[in-house]
Formats: structure tokens, C-alpha cells, sequence
């Protein structure tokens, strides 16, 4: 082949060699992308958390790959599936949860669906509505061996594993009062809240489980009792009618408040059982009921009814409380060919009411009613409220009664010895009332009083009473005639006169009193000046201060010279007349 | 049929100044003298190589972030074209697909088609190879669609908490494999197509 055009002159150089020169540094990009792809794919499959399975009875609302897991309202994960436990028994929600949360997730976890909710404490969860659920969970934040299947709640448990409190049992007769998140009140102060009440295995009761916030868990001890808030309680006691009404909230949704009715209770540890009382007064009485505390437990013999006392009435010694009754028997007796029934009322006292002091022990408080019954103590049944007819037992002292002997060995409990029911004095104070209401004479009264009016009406009768009016008449007649005759005798001119001179006085007095008030603002331009140019000299001194109370003075003349002037403007004649 | 090549001559493809065939620069505008761009097929494979990796994760990662009042969408290419055929907008959804899943597969078969055409001397008509090579270079600016919508969208919906649109992480992946295969389409020495109907041309010849 020829070469039929001059191509340019040739620039001759060495071909390259060696490797570079056989492989295009392209290469280097599909290398590059490849271990940044590879980089990437690394890293979201070890970032992208561990799978945890949560079962729950269902899976309202869940939905894979938008329900979140949160904690603390921060999403720490994502649904990622939705099976069926192996039985069908459960629905398992399969989570991813991000790394940096994962470790804290043990045994402790609790998970909860939230959806929103309409209670008496207000509305929750509204913000699902338009967002669709959410898992929350909480857990404590320790770092322990992770798990990776739980069970979820149907509810939203009371607590969380790191809240600080205590947890307590409340068991209660009856469920029926309490919901789920009723509140646990301290002196009317929110503490804690209870759970959902379940009923014990034996169906006997209903428990629930208690939450007392941290600071205020220190108020639970072992002499604590918790009784029930819910709705109201009417009683009608011997204190008289008691009307008990709490919060709205719990009138709705039941409530259970406490109080630590004596000092001396040890500190409970969490999970303590509680009964929960039905009103404030049973769980008073309760404490005179424990066996465990420390009250004496003694009877007294009544004779006659006790209608009125009942289990709870106050027994009062010099009218303070010591102690309840605790219960009511009635034995029956034969002496001699008679039949009687007597009736024991139980009584518990707080040996510490008795005045020996808080941890006098049982042993003392005999000794020292067995002194006292010497001396003549005796238990005596007392009205306590006219209304109710309700009794109580007053242990009274009675050193004129013969003496009597205490039986610290008496069966069932020491007896203490009786003296007739006092009742006679309030029927005697009654009859006394009703005998002076009817000693009143009223009748007498009532004839008075008509008499006193038939004498009025006697006297207005009377001819004396009549004969006064034509006297009166009479002399008014003259004192007509009288006037008529000044005023034919001129003095009608005379006083006129008198009245016109009068007259020009008032006027002079006008005049003078128009300078009044210019000369009541004059001395107050002046007070005013002088109050200042003292003020300037400062509050301090004396002179100062009394040169103020001086010009206080004038002040007040001025004004008074100023009412003044005011009044002998309107009524010049008042000058004269004195008004 | 001659060619520059057979007739000893290489042209410098800057200026156009024909040399004789050792020459190795360009006297006139001083670039590398070459008859057929250097490790052509070696640049066009690994560009494509690059191209696919990053056409991966462009379908696995969302493609658009949404996040409106209520909720939080990702969606991927796929995802986002089966919610179009869900809106009944067909006619986007096929413009998508197109742009996005179609024209991008093809121009990976046809790049690879090409260049193992080249390598192992597989018969096909030049005429066609180099119309392919054409749509691939001419389509490859397209695929484009797809992230410039992206661009557009998170560009104007930005409405805080009401709609907010971001781009997702296939979004720079995809664009980096249309950029890719644009370059391996590139590097592909059009000349190469034509060298091997010549030598075909000529075994028919010699037969």
C-alpha cells in the first residue's frame, strides 16, 4: 500500500510499558464503588438492630413497618412483622430495636400498645387517632442479658421498673369501687395509683396492686391503713351525722386514701399486703381489732339494754378516748332460782391513752386499772348524741360507790366493775326540760296579756278618755284666739321688721364669707409653699416634724374655714339661726 | 474499503491533524496520538461495572423521603411507580418506569453487548452495533428524570411538619449510575465497532 498524501512529521516516542499501561486507572472507580457499597451494606446490617418479639392477644392497629416502639416517646424501633405464635395463642409483633437501646431491654421490659383512651382523668393517646398505635416499653436503665421474646400488656402498667416507690398489695372486699389508675391519696395529696383489681384465686377477695411514689412511700408502715375513698359515706354516729365526699374524680373512678393511725410501725418492703377498709371508721376500729398490736383488751357486766352501743363505740375516760368496744355478748346467769342475763361488752383500750405513756405495756396498764378500780373506776354507759340515741362506754370515777375488786384473771378479759347506765340523768335532764317547758304558765301569760289589752281597751272606753278630747279641743280654740289677737296688735309689723334687719345682717355676713374662700386658698398656697421648702430640708429633724403637724393644723383650719365658707354660701342664715 | 488505520495514518482527535501511524503526540495541539482510544473496552467495562453497583442500592434504598402530618413514607423507585398505577396516574408511572427501571437495564445489556461484541468478534451488523451505541449515548441523559424530579420535589415541598419531601440515599446512587454508564457509553471507541466488520470483511474477502 502506497502513501498517496504526506501525513505531518511524525513525534516518535518509546511505547509505555509495564502494567499501569495495560490496565485503565478506570478501574479504580467500579473498586471504589464497590467497597463503599460494600462499606455501606456492612454497616446498615450490623446497625440495624436487634429483632425482639413481643406478643400480644392482638394486633389492633399494628402495622408492619410503620408501628413504632418507643420509650419515653423517643422511637427506638420499628414493626417489622406480624405472626402467629406457634400455638395461635399470641400475635407476635417482631421489632427492630436500634442497637444503643437494645442492651438495656432484659427480663424487666414491659411493652404496652398504645391507643387512645377516654377515662374521668381526661383523654390519653389522642394523638394515635390520626397516627395510627404504638408500642411503648419501658425498662430500667441497667444494662443486663438481653431477651429478646416478651409478653405485652393489655394495659399500661402502673409504674415503670425504674420509678422510685414502693409497691404494695391492697386487698379489698369488693372490686367495685376501684378502677385501674384510681388514686392513692395522702391528706388529699395524689401519691400513687392502683392497678386494674383482680380477684384472688379462691374468688374470696380482690387484690390489686398498689404503686406509693417515692418520696411519700415513707408514710407506709406496718401500723398504716388504707381504707376506701370512693363516692361518699353518709354515717350517723355518735359524733353525729358525717358526710364524707372526696374528689370528683374519685367519686367516679374510686379512690383509696391512708393514714398511719399509730406511731410505732416498722417500714413495709415492697410487695406488703394491705387490707383496704371500707370507710375511715373501719379502718380506725381496725387497729383496736389487731391482734398483733399492743391494746388491753378488758369487759365490763351491763345490766339492762345497751341499745346504742355497738362494736366501734368510743370508750372515754374523763371524756378522751382510750378505747373502743370491740364486741358485744350477752351471758346468761342463775342466781339462785333466778334467771338474769347479763351483757359484756369487750372492750380494747391503748394502754398508751391511758396515760402511761406510748410504750407502756399491757402488764402496766392492769396494774394501773386495778389502782384505779380501788379507787373507785368504774364503766358506766353514756348517751352520746340526744339525736341517735347512740351509747358509748365512760370509765368514770366513782369514790363513793363500795369498794370493788378489779379481776385481772376474769375470763374472757380483766373485768372491770359496772355502776348502773347514767342514761337516768339524761331522761331526768330531758323530763327537766320538758317539766320547765311545761311549768311555763303560759296560760297564765296569755290571760295576762289579754287582760293588759282588755284594760287598753277598757281605757280607751273609758268616759275619762273621752272627756279629754273636748279639753283639747278647747284649748287649742284658745290658742287661736290668742294669735288672732297678736295679730290684730301689729306685732305681725314688728316682727317682720325684726325678721328684715335680720336680714341685712345675714347679708353683711355673705359678703364677709365670700372673702372666705380666698382666704382659706390663701393659706393654703402658703401651707403648700412651706411644705415644701420643709420637705427640702429633709424629714428628719424634730423641728421639722413638728413644723409639719403645725401646718397639718393650718391645713385643716383652712379647710374647716372652707366648709365653712360652703355653708354660709348656701345658708347664710345659718349663722343666725344656729343650723 | 481503507481506513485511516490500514493506510498508516492516525488523526489526532483534537485537531484533526493526520499523522503517519508512529507517531505518539500531536505536534500541533499537543495531545496523545492514538489510531483506537486506549484500553477502550477495559474503561468501558469497568465504568459499567461501576455503573451497576450503583444501580444496586439506587432500587434498594428509598428513593423519597416523604413525611406528611401523620406519616412517614420511604418509598423506592419500584415502590413509588406502584403507587403511581395505585393514583391511577398511568401515564407518570410509565414515564417513570421507563426512565427509571427500563432505559437504565437496557443501556447495562446493551453497553455489555457491545463490548463482549468487540472482545470476542461476535457477528452482528456494524450498522446496528453503532445505531445501539448512538441511542445509548443519545437515552443516557433520561435516566435523569427521575433524579431531577427528586431535585425538583424535596426542592419545593419543604412545609415543615404539614409535607416534606427529602431525597433518600438512591437518589445520589442512581444518579452516579447514569453518570457511569453516560461515561461508559463515552469510553467506548466507536472506531472499535467498525474494526471488526473490516476484519470480517476481509476473512469474507480472503474466503
Amino acid at each position: 500500500m502506497t502513501q498517496p498524501i504526506d501525513a505531518a512529521k511524525p513525534d516518535i516516542r518509546p511505547a509505555r510499558q509495564g502494567l499501569m499501561s495495560r490496565i485503565s486507572f478506570v478501574w479504580l472507580v467500579p473498586v471504589l464503588a464497590l467497597a463503599i457499597s460494600l462499606g455501606v451494606a456492612w454497616q446498615s446490617y450490623s446497625d440495624r438492630g436487634v429483632l425482639i418479639q413481643i406478643g400480644f392477644d392482638n394486633a389492633t392497629g399494628i402495622e408492619t413497618g410503620k408501628t413504632q416502639l418507643r420509650y419515653r416517646d423517643v422511637t427506638v424501633g420499628t414493626v417489622e412483622r406480624v405472626t402467629f405464635s406457634e400455638d395461635l395463642s399470641q400475635v407476635l409483633a417482631h421489632v427492630r430495636v436500634e442497637n444503643d437501646v437494645a442492651g438495656f431491654i432484659d427480663s424487666d421490659a414491659q411493652f404496652w400498645v398504645v391507643r387512645p383512651q377516654v377515662s374521668v382523668r381526661g383523654i390519653s393517646g389522642l394523638g394515635t387517632v390520626l397516627s395510627g398505635v404504638y408500642i411503648n416499653g419501658t425498662w430500667d436503665n441497667a444494662v443486663s442479658t438481653p431477651e429478646t421474646r416478651f409478653t405485652g400488656l393489655g394495659n399500661a402498667p402502673l409504674v415503670g421498673p425504674d420509678a422510685k416507690g414502693t409497691s404494695i398489695v391492697l386487698r379489698a372486699r369488693n372490686g367495685n369501687q376501684l378502677a385501674a389508675g384510681a388514686p392513692i391519696v395522702y391528706k388529699g395529696i395524689r401519691v400513687g395509683s392502683i392497678e386494674a383489681p383482680v380477684l384472688t384465686p379462691t374468688g374470696s377477695a380482690v387484690v390489686t396492686n398498689g404503686f406509693i411514689e417515692a418520696p411519700y412511700d415513707v408514710f407506709i408502715t406496718s401500723a398504716t391503713r388504707f381504707w376506701d375513698t370512693s363516692g361518699f359515706s353518709l354515717s350517723l354516729g355518735a359524733g353525729g351525722v358525717k358526710l364524707d365526699v372526696d374528689s370528683l374524680a374519685s367519686l367516679v373512678e374510686g379512690g383509696v386514701t391512708f393514714e398511719t393511725l399509730v406511731s410505732g410501725g416498722t417500714p413495709v418492703d415492697s410487695g406488703a399486703i394491705f387490707p383496704i377498709y371500707e370507710s375511715e371508721s373501719l379502718a380506725r376500729n381496725s387497729l383496736f381489732q389487731d391482734a398483733d398490736a399492743d391494746l388491753l383488751s378488758v369487759a365490763a357486766e351491763f345490766d339492762g339494754s345497751v341499745g346504742g352501743l355497738v362494736a366501734g363505740s368510743e370508750v372515754r375516760f374523763r371524756g378522751i378516748k382510750v378505747g373502743e368496744v370491740s364486741g358485744l355478748t350477752m351471758t346468761a346467769e342463775k342466781t339462785g332460782t333466778r334467771r338474769s342475763v347479763r351483757l359484756l361488752a369487750a372492750m380494747q383500750l391503748r394502754p398508751g391513752s391511758l396515760g402511761l405513756g406510748l410504750d407502756a405495756s399491757k402488764d402496766e396498764a392492769l396494774i394501773l386499772l386495778r389502782d384505779y378500780v380501788a379507787q373507785g373506776l368504774r364503766a358506766r354507759l353514756t348517751s352520746a348524741n340526744i339525736l341517735t340515741g347512740a351509747l358509748i362506754v365512760e370509765l368514770v370515777e366513782l369514790p363513793q360507790e363500795p369498794p370493788e375488786v378489779f379481776e385481772a384473771n376474769a375470763k374472757p378479759y380483766p373485768l372491770i366493775p359496772s355502776v348502773d347506765a347514767n342514761l337516768s340523768d339524761f331522761n331526768a335532764t330531758a323530763e327537766g326540760v320538758f317539766k320547765r317547758i311545761n311549768g311555763l304558765k303560759v296560760e297564765e301569760l296569755i290571760a295576762a296579756a289579754t287582760s293588759a289589752l282588755d284594760s287598753v281597751t277598757v281605757l280607751a272606753s273609758s268616759d275619762g278618755t273621752k272627756a279629754v278630747l273636748p279639753e283639747l279641743t278647747k284649748t287649742l280654740e284658745e290658742a287661736r284666739l290668742v294669735l288672732a289677737d297678736l295679730r290684730e296688735a301689729d306685732a305681725g309689723a314688728k316682727v317682720t321688721s325684726a325678721l328684715s334687719s335680720a336680714e341685712g345682717a345675714a347679708k353683711a355676713v355673705e359678703t364677709a364669707a365670700a372673702r372666705l374662700p380666698a382666704l382659706a386658698e390663701q393659706l393654703e398656697r402658703l401651707t403648700l409653699r412651706t411644705e415644701t421648702v420643709v420637705a427640702s430640708y429633709g424629714e428628719q429633724s424634730r423641728l421639722i416634724s413638728s413644723a409639719m403637724d403645725a401646718l397639718r393644723n393650718i391645713s385643716e383650719a383652712a379647710d374647716s374655714l372652707q366648709s365653712l365658707a360652703r355653708a354660709i354660701q348656701r345658708n347664710p342664715n345659718s349663722l343666725l339661726l344656729g343650723r | 474499503m481503507m481506513t485511516a488505520r490500514t493506510a498508516g495514518f492516525v488523526a489526532c482527535d483534537r485537531c484533526g491533524l493526520v499523522y503517519g501511524q508512529d507517531s505518539a503526540i500531536c505536534t500541533r495541539c499537543g495531545s496523545v496520538l492514538a489510531s483506537r482510544a486506549p484500553l477502550s473496552l477495559q474503561r468501558t467495562m469497568a465504568w459499567l461495572i461501576a455503573g451497576l453497583i450503583a444501580y444496586l442500592p439506587a432500587n434498594i434504598y428509598p428513593m423519597l423521603l416523604t413525611s406528611t402530618l401523620f406519616e412517614r413514607q420511604e418509598s423506592t423507585i419500584v415502590e413509588g411507580v406502584v403507587d403511581l398505577v395505585h393514583h391511577g396516574s398511568y401515564g407518570v408511572a410509565f414515564i417513570v418506569f421507563f426512565a427509571s427501571i427500563v432505559i437504565p437495564l437496557g443501556k447495562f445489556m446493551a453497553m455489555f453487548y457491545l463490548v463482549f461484541a468487540v472482545r470476542r468478534h461476535w457477528a452482528l451488523k456494524s450498522q446496528q452495533r453503532h445505531v445501539m451505541l448512538e441511542i445509548v449515548e443519545f437515552i443516557g441523559r433520561w435516566s435523569m428524570i427521575d433524579v431531577f424530579v427528586v431535585a425538583i420535589l424535596s426542592a419545593l415541598v419543604q412545609l415543615d411538619t404539614v409535607a416534606t419531601i427529602n431525597p433518600g440515599v438512591a437518589a445520589v446512587s442512581f444518579a452516579l449510575s447514569v453518570v457511569f454508564t453516560m461515561l461508559a457509553a463515552q469510553s467506548l471507541d466507536p472506531r472499535l465497532i467498525w474494526d471488526e466488520a473490516e476484519t470480517e470483511a476481509e476473512a469474507e474477502a480472503r474466503a
